[in-house]
């Protein structure tokens, strides 16, 4: 039953990206409200203060993509430093065997690499494992 | 640096951190007060920061950022490196 763990996991993800989204659509919401109501109380009326908040804010849309970006744009940087440090380790260690398995997922990708040591007889391999998640967003 | 010595000294939401650091700057740093946001999700990521959803002090609920064991060490790091760097230029800029 395979496809209904996958079916969580990407519903879970879904739920978690809607969620995030809905709650920095809050987060940027309080502020300019916040902002909003300080230039009402030193006077100005509601249109100039509204306007007042939104310049000294900048653009909400712009702000919103940018900031949802460091969500994605951060996993995909430490899966890249990983595979780096990976390679280093490879290059310095002969004998070692990559192995990497790719499972593929509509939202979800899961990239395992594993070194072997190829050099040593005994039964238990040294490995190290590590998983590196890449999730489209989040 | 300012975000995480902002909150060196308590919680804090987003809109109070960019009201504290343009108060303390005596108004000399006029930032977009919106660019605060996509630097608080990236400390947050980093582990130097995390968040919290609370009520605030008008009965909304708002997102509370604290500061870490490790963001607190980051801050020291970055003092350290920024008063060093500080100081270097102070000397080549007031040269005769």
């Amino acid at each position: 039953m395979w496809w209904l763990t996958r079916l969580q996991m990407q519903l879970r993800m879904l739920f978690y990206r809607t969620r995030s989204r809905r709650q920095l659509d809050q987060e940027l919401q309080f502020h300019l409200d916040r902002q909003t109501a300080e230039n009402m109380e030193a006077g100005m009326n509601a249109e100039d203060a509204h306007y007042a908040a939104r310049r000294a804010f900048g653009s909400p849309t712009a702000l919103r993509d940018e900031t949802r970006s460091t969500w994605r744009w951060n996993g995909l940087e430490s899966f890249w430093r990983d595979v780096r440090y990976g390679a280093i380790t490879l290059r310095r260690t002969p004998g070692f065997l990559l192995v990497a398995r790719f499972r593929h997922g509509a939202l979800h990708w899961r990239f395992y690499v594993s070194f072997h040591d190829r050099s040593r007889e005994s039964s238990e391999a040294s490995s190290i494992s590590r998983s590196f998640a890449i999730g489209n967003d989040l | 640096m300012l975000i995480l010595k902002t909150l060196s000294l308590g919680p804090k939401h987003g809109w109070a951190i960019a009201k504290r650091i343009q108060q303390v700057s005596g108004e000399v740093l006029q930032v977009q007060q919106g660019s605060l946001y996509p630097a608080l999700h990236r400390l947050e990521q980093h582990g130097w920061i995390k968040a919290k959803w609370a009520e605030s002090e008008t009965g909304r609920d708002a997102k509370f950022y604290s500061l870490t064991a490790a963001g607190r060490k980051q801050l020291e790091t970055e003092t350290f490196n920024w008063n060093r760097l500080s100081s270097a230029i102070q000397i080549v800029v007031n040269e005769a």
